[in-house]
């Protein structure tokens, strides 16, 4: 029988040539390359979809349950490897349903390599892909409503940072400022990420990260290059598809962190116990709270804001990596 | 002055700058670990740094002076932008122009015209129709012989989402208020068999005495084949005035509850003492698990912190008014506990398990929940609701003719709106269809 691995797998090779097709319709607008990226992207949702009925199949087996309380009990978003994919699946999806909504493919080229690296770096950084029976913290009604609306948060923060980047290509005044605080921002996304799988030698890690975020910038700075601005849809469409975007990660993230809130008061005591995730998922909502009132004060629309944009995605990464990994506390069941 | 401090505590520039600084101040809770005993923060910082941790409140930051400061700041400058800005948007959305003069339709985002080849009258009652059908409030706001005006609105609420989102996160500052003065959260430590009515503070020598004693029955885990822990179980009793009134199994995520008051499977340990406690007429012997308290007098509670079996010596805290002070309890040597008329000593070692138990009454809870309810409620009317607006002008063109100038507003984007519009425009020209829109510019 076809392991939920393989759904995943096929997936992201299915994300990978519906990116190369988003690429070719980007530079060539031809109707049949922008069919298959849409359809493909489709597919990659279809198979991964798949992937978590298999998955949660795999998973009531390891945890020796067999009637259908299985698939909200012992969901499939439980490690990073699942959580990941999770991830990566939501965000594709969520930048489907935009597409679909504004009917506008130029972003694909951006968000589908965001989700795929995020999948991918499952295999990069070595997280097991082992479906693995579940610790009793763990067990609860709350699980998948919590970690589903939390990822759909955290993947709709993903795709408006895409934007926010394809906002600086479009962007004709970026100074060296703007492409400082680009790098340095991701910089650190590149270094959480990366760190968080290996714990050891920093400096090594954050020079290595340096390197990616300076090849990323310079790929952007190509794209300005080659004029791929001319395709991107006007500034102000931009901001306020950044804007949904956000608005949606908002509405998700609080009532993830709200459903968490419930969970904690049944499984540890309190709705809020100052855990470093609680945390840093707060910090999250603060820094995109700021976001939204940002929009109100003339001086910080255009730039500022889509730096706010990548810097809550930054606080987003850290929240999921960092805190996973780095700083133990209460939700470090990902170890 | 007042006037300065209500300009400055109703701006949105003081909300950015205040939700930032709580973000940044959050981190440095993250960094540092929290509420940790004096020595450990030496050890790893030295008494400098300690010192100076320790007076700018890092070393406990949710719970210091200035971040509960901030978040005051942060309620008053929440409630004082409602004041200032709600009876202002109450104006906008309660009492719009509802007229329709020629020209007016310029100024809107959406707007569009044609003429019909129908009475007016006719016109009127299926516009209205059709409005009313797409869950439109309609007013008919001027009205002659040869020209109608009509407004129609819908989820005029949606004006209000934010202050919903604001009222929500108020009554969620209010709830953690509560929570912070009149909850407590501790632990009991109870072997199988032993029950107790005394709940030890996770940090410092606070203790809580329940109105009722919970029981441990019998504490098992569950496994796995491959040797992980599947369950923790807790067969508890409450017992009040002699009597069971209570029975349940607990496991985690699966609390037992009892007068407000929960009761968590949160761990589990190995160790458990017997002592005999004497006084002047009486003597008892208890058998307690590892860092329960016990009661000696009242005020007066003594835990065990450490043990030793080879040797059968306890270390313990005794606790008085609130001070801690460590005692080494050797075998077969009888203590006399300062201030009480008790005598302690040391009977029997017992490797048995204890089940872990964390302790919880939370009177802020409900208004949270609810707070968050409002809020989430709130969130979704702010982003996704969108108030639309209609304003529709007929003009009678000759017997049977009419022409239309329909046009609208929308607090969230526009193609939901033109979309509507352009549905009502095809349901008329369904009606009356001889004409296309192009005619009517003439």
């Amino acid at each position: 029988m076809i392991t939920s691995v393989e759904l995943f797998n096929a997936g992201m090779v299915a994300y990978f040539v519906a990116f190369l097709f988003y690429t070719i319709y980007t530079f060539s607008k031809s109707s049949w390359a922008s069919k298959l990226a849409t359809g493909l992207a489709w597919l990659g949702v279809i198979l991964q979809g798949a992937g978590f009925i298999v998955r949660g199949l795999e998973k009531a087996r390891v945890n020796m349950v067999s009637d259908w309380t299985a698939f909200y009990k012992y969901a499939p978003f439980t490690n990073m490897y699942e959580s990941l994919m999770l991830f990566g699946w939501t965000a594709v999806l969520l930048y489907l349903l935009f597409e679909w909504k504004y009917k506008n493919k130029a972003f694909g080229m951006f968000v589908i390599p965001l989700a795929l690296i995020g999948e991918l770096s499952t295999q990069i950084l070595g997280f097991s892909s082992e479906a693995q029976p579940l610790v009793p913290a763990l067990q609860s009604n709350w699980l998948l409503f919590h970690v589903v609306t939390t990822f759909i948060g955290y993947a709709a923060a993903a795709v408006s940072a895409g934007i926010a980047y394809a906002y600086f290509i479009k962007r004709e005044d970026v100074t060296e400022f703007d492409w400082a605080v680009i790098f340095v921002t991701t910089w650190f996304i590149f270094f959480f990420i990366i760190y968080s799988a290996y714990r050891h030698d920093a400096l090594l890690y954050l020079g290595v990260s340096a390197l990616a975020a300076a090849v990323f910038c310079g790929l952007l700075y190509l794209m300005r290059k080659v004029g791929i601005s001319k395709i991107l849809p006007s500034a102000e469409t931009m901001e306020q598809i950044m804007y949904q975007s956000v608005a949606v990660g908002f509405v998700f993230l609080t009532i993830g962190i709200i459903l968490g809130a419930v969970w904690a008061k049944y499984a540890w005591g309190g709705y809020w116990s100052w855990d470093p995730k609680e945390t840093w998922s707060l910090i999250t909502w603060l820094v995109y709270a700021a976001y939204l009132h940002a929009r109100y004060i003339k001086g910080l629309r255009g730039k500022p804001l889509a730096y706010f944009t990548i810097v809550g995605f930054l606080s987003v990464i850290f929240t999921y990596y960092g805190v996973n990994l780095i700083i133990p506390g209460l939700h470090s069941y990902a170890q | 002055m007042f006037k300065k401090l209500y300009d400055f505590f109703s701006s949105v520039k003081l909300a950015i700058f205040l939700l930032l600084t709580l973000a940044i101040t959050s981190i440095v809770g993250t960094i540092i670990e929290q509420q940790q005993d004096p020595e450990k923060y030496l050890m790893e910082y030295g008494q400098t740094t300690y010192k100076i941790l320790k007076f700018l409140g890092f070393t406990d930051v949710y719970h210091s002076w200035w971040y509960k400061l901030l978040l005051f700041l942060l309620a008053v400058n929440l409630i004082v932008c409602s004041i200032k800005r709600l009876p202002k948007i109450w104006k906008v959305a309660m009492n719009p122009r509802k007229t329709f003069p020629p020209g007016q339709e310029k100024t809107l985002r959406v707007s569009s015209s044609i003429t019909l080849r129908a009475k007016i009258g006719e016109v009127k009652e299926k516009l209205i129709g059709a409005l009313k059908a797409r869950r439109y409030k309609v007013e008919v706001s001027k009205e002659d012989e040869s020209e109608v005006h009509i407004f129609a609105d819908k989820n005029v609420y949606a004006r209000f989402g934010v202050y919903i989102v604001h009222l929500g996160v108020l009554i969620v500052l209010i709830g953690g208020l509560i929570t912070a003065e009149f909850g407590y959260r501790g632990y009991m430590n109870l072997a199988e068999g032993t029950s107790s009515n005394l709940v030890g503070s996770f940090s410092g020598p606070d203790i809580v005495e329940l109105p009722f004693t919970v029981r441990c029955n019998k504490f098992t885990i569950d496994f796995y084949p491959s040797g992980m822990p599947k369950a923790y179980i807790s067969d508890l009793s409450v017992i009040e005035n002699g009597r069971e009134v209570l029975r349940k199994e607990i496991k985690v995520n699966d609390p037992l509850k009892y007068k407000g008051v929960y009761f968590y499977q949160s761990s589990y340990g190995q160790g458990a003492a017997v002592l005999k406690i004497k006084d002047k007429n009486s003597e008892r012997t208890v058998k307690v698990a590892f860092g329960q308290p016990i009661k000696l007098a009242p005020g007066v509670y003594m835990r065990i912190v450490s043990l030793d079996g080879r040797t059968m010596t306890i270390g313990i805290e005794y606790i008085k008014d609130g001070k801690v002070q460590e005692v080494v309890i050797k075998p077969f040597i009888l203590y006399i506990m300062p201030g009480t008329d008790k005598a302690v000593s040391i009977v029997d070692f017992k490797p048995v398990f204890y089940t872990g138990l964390q302790v919880a009454k939370d009177p802020g809870t409900w208004i949270v929940w609810v707070g968050s309810t409002i809020m989430i409620i709130g969130l979704i009317v702010a982003f996704f609701i969108p108030h639309r607006r209609v304003w529709a002008r007929l003009e009678k063109r000759g017997e049977e003719k009419t022409r239309l100038v329909i046009g609208g507003l929308s607090s969230k984007g526009t193609e939901g709106l033109a979309q509507e519009i352009e549905e009502i425009l095809g349901v008329l020209k369904s009606s009356y269809c001889e004409n296309t829109p192009k005619e009517d510019e003439l």
